[in-house]
C-alpha cells in the first residue's frame, strides 16, 4: 500500500513539476533553420528540445514550389548543399509523424547578393559552430500558466452560463 | 503526436474537423453543470501532459493522457481535448488551426472508443479486473491515436505500413506509462473519490 501511495506521489510530482523542470523538452515540434557559408548552404534541424533531427527528410525548393534537391540529415541534424546563383530558397523539413517545418531562406542572405548590393561590405567571414539563430525553444513557464489560467476562465464561464439542469 | 499544419490534404483535414465537430457536439451535450470542473482539470491534464517528454532512442515522445481523459470523461473527452489543443496551438505553436479537427479526432477518438470498449471492465466490482481495464483504456487509446495519425499520414500519400509502425514502437513506453498511469488513477479515485466514477460509470 504504501508502494502504491509513494508511485501515486511520484507520477503526480512528475505531472505537476515536469513542465517546470525541463520546460521545452518534448518532440511535438521540429524547426529547420539555414544559413550560407561560403557556397554552401547548411540547414540544421531540431525538436524543441534541442535534440537533433536525425533522418529527417529535407526538401529544397524554389519560391515558385518547383524542388530543387533533396536530402536527409545527418546524426546532428544537419544536411548541406552547394548553391549555384543566389536566389529565395524555401526548406521543408519532413521529420516524420506528422511533423514538419520551413524555413525561407532570402536570397539577400547569400554573399553574392550582399556584395552586390553594397560592394564597399566585406565578405562576411564563415560562421562555425551551428545555427546562428537557434534561438527558438519549447513553451516555457508564463505560457504554461497563461494556458492553466484560461482553462480556468473558460470553465468559469461555463459555469455561468451552463444551464444547471438539462432535460 | 501534433501533426503539423502543411502535412496532410485538404480531405483529411476536413474529414477530421467534421468528426471532431460531431464529438464535440455530443461532448456538450452530455456535459452535466455539476461535472463542468472535471472536464476542466482533466483538459488541465492534457495540457501540459505534452510537455513531459520520454526519451525513445535519438528522439523522444510526450505524454498524452488521451485514455485517461476518456476514461474519466468518455464523451466529453472531444470538448476537453479540444479545448487543450486550442491552447497548445496558440501558446505552444504545436500542431496548428488547419490540424487541430484532425488532431482533436485523433486524440479524443480512441479515448471515446476506448472508454466504451472498457466501461464493462472498469465497473466491475472485483479489482483487478477494474483495474486491468483501466490499463488497457489509457494503454489502447494511445495505440489507436498512433494507428489514427498513421492512417492520416497514409490518406495522404505516405504508405500506412511502415508510418504505423514506426509511430507504435515511438509510443510503446507511452503506452505503458499512460496504462499504468489510468489503473493507478481509477485505484486512487475509488478510495478517494468514488463519487467522480459513480458520475461516469454509475454506481455499483
Amino acid at each position: 500500500m504504501a508502494i502504491v501511495r509513494i508511485l501515486w506521489l511520484f507520477i503526480f510530482v512528475q505531472l505537476a513539476l515536469g513542465s517546470w523542470l525541463c520546460p521545452g523538452a518534448d518532440a511535438h515540434r521540429v524547426y529547420v533553420f539555414a544559413w550560407v557559408e561560403g557556397e554552401t548552404v547548411f540547414t540544421e534541424s531540431y525538436f524543441s528540445s534541442r535534440s537533433p533531427v536525425v533522418h529527417g527528410k529535407i526538401q529544397v525548393f524554389d519560391l515558385s514550389g518547383q524542388k530543387l534537391l533533396e536530402g536527409t540529415t545527418d546524426s546532428k541534424g544537419m544536411f548541406s548543399f552547394n548553391y549555384k546563383k543566389a536566389m529565395d530558397l524555401k526548406i521543408v523539413l519532413d521529420a516524420g509523424m506528422g511533423h514538419r517545418a520551413e524555413y525561407v531562406l532570402r536570397a539577400s542572405e547569400f554573399p553574392e547578393k550582399e556584395r552586390e548590393n553594397n560592394p564597399s561590405t566585406q565578405p562576411e567571414s564563415p560562421r562555425r559552430g551551428g545555427a546562428p539563430g537557434k534561438q527558438e525553444t519549447g513553451p516555457g513557464i508564463p505560457e504554461i500558466l497563461v494556458g492553466l489560467g484560461l482553462i480556468f476562465v473558460i470553465m468559469a464561464v461555463a459555469m455561468y452560463l451552463w444551464p444547471k439542469r438539462r432535460t | 503526436m501534433h501533426i503539423s499544419e502543411g502535412v496532410l490534404s485538404v480531405p483529411v483535414l476536413v474529414g477530421g474537423g467534421a468528426i471532431a465537430l460531431a464529438g464535440t457536439s455530443v461532448g456538450l451535450k452530455k456535459i452535466e453543470f455539476d461535472r463542468i470542473p472535471h472536464v476542466a482539470v482533466l483538459s488541465a491534464a492534457f495540457f501540459v501532459a505534452s510537455l513531459i517528454h520520454v526519451p525513445v532512442g535519438p528522439s523522444s515522445v510526450h505524454l498524452l493522457l488521451n485514455g485517461l481523459v476518456g476514461l474519466l470523461l468518455g464523451w466529453s473527452a472531444f470538448p476537453a481535448i479540444l479545448v487543450a489543443l486550442v491552447l497548445q496551438a496558440v501558446l505552444f505553436q504545436f500542431g496548428g488551426f488547419t490540424t487541430l479537427g484532425v488532431n482533436t479526432s485523433v486524440m479524443a477518438l480512441p479515448a471515446v472508443v476506448c472508454y466504451g470498449l472498457f466501461k464493462p471492465m472498469i465497473s466491475s466490482p472485483r479489482s483487478w479486473v477494474s483495474l486491468a481495464g483501466a490499463f488497457l483504456c489509457g494503454g489502447m487509446a494511445v495505440l489507436g491515436g498512433a494507428v489514427l495519425v498513421a492512417l492520416c499520414l497514409a490518406l495522404t500519400g505516405e504508405a500506412f505500413y511502415p508510418a504505423a509502425k514506426l509511430i507504435v514502437a515511438a509510443h510503446l513506453p507511452v503506452m505503458a506509462i499512460e496504462g499504468l498511469v489510468s489503473a493507478l488513477c481509477i485505484r486512487f479515485l475509488k478510495k478517494v473519490r468514488p463519487e467522480v466514477l459513480e458520475l461516469v460509470y454509475g454506481n455499483r
